[in-house]
């Protein structure tokens, strides 16, 4: 087995990599001090993920939207019996979840993790899905889906996001809609976990009061070995350009509400990594708490504490938002703009992108050895397809002014931007 | 395990423990302050909450204010109200990198605690009166939180369910207050608010750090030294009355989901036997709601209960179909009913227990849910280990959940209901 040990240089956290001869990958970070002890069994599949094929000679296959999260939901019901029941007994607290570009079981346990860690491994292994069982779920995640049809963050999102992109699914709901789950089918269920959840597309992230010697004892008696497979998930071609400059839905809400979205160049690897930290810092510098920019908006009226910017970015996806409740939100959106341009000009000041780098690494290293957060950054860090979430700390103490002013010329357009709004009815 | 220092009292009713565990990198501070839940200050509360942690005297502004947290690693400070019974609970929590973890070696705790207390007793305010354009920016957010607080459905059909539940009693107040009650406020009054609370709150304050720093202590003492204090009595159970008949209510809103909360009510039972009780309800996936109302009968996708003993209630909340709306309550009492007959298995009832012991050490895995533990036994009154608190739970019979959930009645049902279907518009440019 190939092991490799990972360093963080600056808070000597550790985290051992190993390859499974079952084709697993298996990443382990001890937590010193925790009593608990979290797991993730995690597969490179989520919502996005709605087209693929395992042979460059094959057609691709198109499934349901939300299949993904629908086979999460069923994954805990085997054929004897309810997961759940196994994992209550032990103490053990157990769930799952799926994003756009992501699926993951998990549990956190302070007693009997051994035997907690074969339920997961065991279960995972082995789907189970008939037309009685697959009938009962839609009607659960209905409800769901409904739960969430009235969330009017999300419907905000998700509108933006249709805005933006033409084709890539990651406008769609993670959950799909009633229509979309009700073509799911105990076949269909099948051919996607077989194609998905190879072993040789999965990862097994523990972190907290464990061992990797621990792990691979239970890995080596649970996992079945799997072949390599040829798995091609892709998206059809993306256009640069966006579909819409506004989109506007009336909702019961008390004021409205606006997501602004930027399209940008989506990245891979290391480098959607890197690009991630560096949009990151550079939309605190342009519209944060310390900025000019939210200084101006504040005073103005026009955002209330509910504004907030962030980068979202996966698997042939870079958009940076800007959200928030407005009354005037095209006057947000003209602000931005304005300061944009202002930035690019005059460029952004070296001692507030000091202290904002300062902060970043303060940030980091606060939560870094705590069992939820480790486990969530070494899967987060697999599915991007790089080793070692550790490398963040290396890329941002790295990172230059110039990296910023970079981002900051590159990734704000003002022709790639798109005003979603929710309006009170 | 964290070690927990006895508590001291470093001021007329203000208590401190220091909790010591060397796994965090953070050291964090919360400050509790109880006071009255009223319709008269509630607005002022949770303005209070943005004017303190926005700015301060010496940094004036919020962007100033942020750029020194900023420049300590992103120390932070934040407030909110939340209740307790029928207080009013206004926390200030203060949280820094240890410096122990600092790029140059540099010692930021002292650095930080002044920011902290400045922004708690040396606001951005003068001559009796928080400053004007804070204050504006601060309303503004208020008034707007308050328009808001339909956007999230199941928040908002809560709430509506404690106006109905409660009352007449202070658990019916808002938290927020009212749009009316919010306008009239002015920088005078909010600051009187404040000089209020700052003399007469029951304050709690709990510090969880990695190592001693004796440092604290000895700030917070002196902070609240200059004080003159004439703090308040607490008395945290106060059961609400049953209503005699069922109270009843709905709202309609153009939702893809209606939202059914009931409220039951109890008489005085003992607190380990109504814990286990709710927990079969809905603390496990093994639990009644989950395994019957949702996984047998997919009526929901959620069916929650909590439990509010300070006021002798048990709150239920589900998303449903408008056509199930009357399955899903009936769905809901049915499992009562099975609490009250005896029907559930041992290992249900074991299983409660191991996640309580399960939660208890995740608990203690991060900072917060550290100091919750302490705030929840100084308002319980009676402090217990935690394998005292298990063993008191492990003892409670099936005969007593019986007899627990017999005396249950349901006191108060709000339904939030589909008003027709949703009439999306959209439009593009």
């Amino acid at each position: 087995m190939r092991t490799t040990v990972h360093t963080d240089a600056k808070t000597g956290d550790q985290y051992t990599q190993v390859f499974h001869p079952s084709g697993l990958e298996i990443r382990v970070m001890e937590c010193k001090g925790y009593q608990t002890a979290y797991a993730l069994f995690g597969t490179r599949y989520g919502s996005i993920n709605t087209r693929f094929r395992l042979s460059p000679t094959d057609a691709f296959t198109e499934v349901p939207e939300g299949i993904a999260h629908f086979l999460e939901h069923k994954l805990f019901e085997n054929e004897d019996c309810d997961v759940f029941s196994k994992f209550n007994a032990l103490g053990a607290y157990a769930n799952a979840f799926t994003s756009f570009d992501r699926t993951a079981y998990l549990f956190q346990a302070s007693r009997a993790f051994d035997e907690a860690l074969e339920i997961l491994l065991d279960f995972v292994q082995q789907p189970y899905f008939t037309e009685q069982t697959v009938a009962k779920e839609q009607g659960i995640i209905a409800q769901e889906i409904q739960m969430y049809l009235d969330e009017p963050s999300d419907r905000l999102f998700y509108q933006m996001l249709e805005g933006l992109y033409h084709h890539h699914p990651v406008k769609i709901d993670v959950a799909g809609s009633v229509e979309s789950i009700a073509k799911i089918t105990p076949e269909l269920l099948y051919r996607c976990y077989d194609v998905f959840y190879n072993l040789h597309n999965m990862v097994l992230c523990v972190a907290g009061n464990v061992t990797m010697e621990q792990v691979l004892a239970v890995a080596d008696r649970v996992l079945k070995p799997a072949k390599p497979s040829m798995l091609e998930s892709a998206f059809l071609p993306e256009p640069v350009e966006i579909v819409r400059s506004f989109v506007s839905r009336k909702m019961a809400v008390g004021k409205p509400m606006f997501s602004i979205g930027f399209k940008s160049k989506p990245e891979k690897g290391m480098e959607l990594c890197r690009a991630g930290l560096v949009a990151q810092l550079m939309l605190q510098l342009l519209a944060g708490r310390s900025s000019a920019l939210y200084q101006h908006l504040t005073a103005e009226g026009l955002v209330n504490e509910a504004f907030a910017v962030y980068p979202f970015a996966g698997d042939g996806y870079f958009t940076l938002v800007f959200e928030g409740e407005s009354d005037n939100p095209q006057a947000v959106l003209d602000a931005i703009l304005a300061e944009i341009e202002h930035c690019k000009t005059h460029g952004f000041d070296a001692d507030h992108f000091s202290i904002l780098k300062r902060a970043s690494y303060g940030e980091r290293v606060r939560n870094s050895n705590k069992p939820e957060p480790a486990a969530m950054n070494l899967l987060g860090a697999f599915i991007v397809g790089i080793d070692s979430p550790f490398a963040e700390s290396r890329i941002l103490a790295e990172l230059t002014l110039k990296d910023v002013q970079a981002c900051l010329c590159e990734r704000l357009q003002a022709d790639k931007v798109c005003l979603s709004v929710v309006e009170p009815e | 395990m964290p070690q927990f220092c006895p508590t001291v009292t470093i001021g007329s009713g203000i208590r401190y423990t220091e909790v010591i565990d060397p796994k965090f990198r953070n050291c964090s501070v919360y400050l509790q302050f109880y006071v009255p839940r009223s319709a008269e200050t509630v607005s002022a509360y949770s303005m209070l909450k943005d004017l303190l942690s926005l700015a301060s005297k010496a940094y004036p502004t919020q962007a100033a204010l942020s750029l020194r947290l900023e420049s300590l690693y992103a120390s932070g400070v934040s407030a909110g109200i939340s209740a307790c019974g029928d207080y009013l609970v206004f926390s200030l929590t203060g949280n820094w990198l240890d410096d122990r973890y600092t790029l140059e070696g540099e010692s930021i705790t002292n650095a930080t605690l002044d920011v902290i207390l400045g922004c708690l007793l040396n606001p951005n305010a003068e001559n009796g009166a928080f400053e004007e354009k804070l204050f504006r920016y601060c309303k503004q957010n208020l008034l707007d939180d308050i328009d808001c607080e339909i956007n999230d459905k199941r928040g908002y059909a809560l709430r509506k369910l404690a106006e109905l539940t409660y009352a007449g009693e202070p658990s019916a107040v808002s938290l927020l207050g009212t749009k009316e009650t919010a306008e009239q406020l002015t920088p005078e009054s909010v600051y009187a608010v404040w000089q209020e609370m700052l003399r007469t709150a029951d304050i709690d304050i709990v510090a969880v750090l990695p190592e001693q720093k004796p440092q604290l202590q000895v700030r917070l003492t002196e902070a609240f030294s200059g004080l003159a204090r004439r703090p308040i009595t607490l008395t945290f159970e106060q059961p609400s009355p049953c209503k005699e008949i069922t109270a009843e209510a709905e709202e309609q809103m153009p939702v893809e989901q209606c939202k059914l909360c009931m409220a039951m009510k109890y008489p005085t039972v003992d607190y380990d036997v109504i814990w286990m009780l709710n927990f079969l309800l809905s603390g496990t996936t093994s639990s009644l709601f989950f395994s019957n109302v949702r996984e047998k009968r997919s009526l929901c996708y959620y069916c929650a209960s909590r439990n509010n003993w300070m006021k002798h209630t048990i709150v239920i909340d589900s998303g449903v179909k408008t056509e199930q709306l009357e399955e899903a309550k009936a769905a809901i009492l049915e499992q009562i009913d099975i609490l009250r007959a005896g029907t559930f298995t041992n290992e249900q009832m074991t299983e409660c227990c191991l996640m309580l012991e399960h939660a208890f050490r995740t608990m203690f895995e991060s900072p917060k849910g550290t100091a919750s533990y302490v705030f929840t036994q100084h308002e319980a009154g009676k402090e217990r280990s935690v394998e005292e608190i298990l063993a008191a739970r492990r003892a409670v019979t099936r005969e007593q959940i019986m007899e627990a959930a017999a005396a249950l009645q349901l006191d108060s049902v709000w339904v939030l209901r589909t008003a027709e279907p949703s009439n999306e518009q959209e439009g593009a440019e």
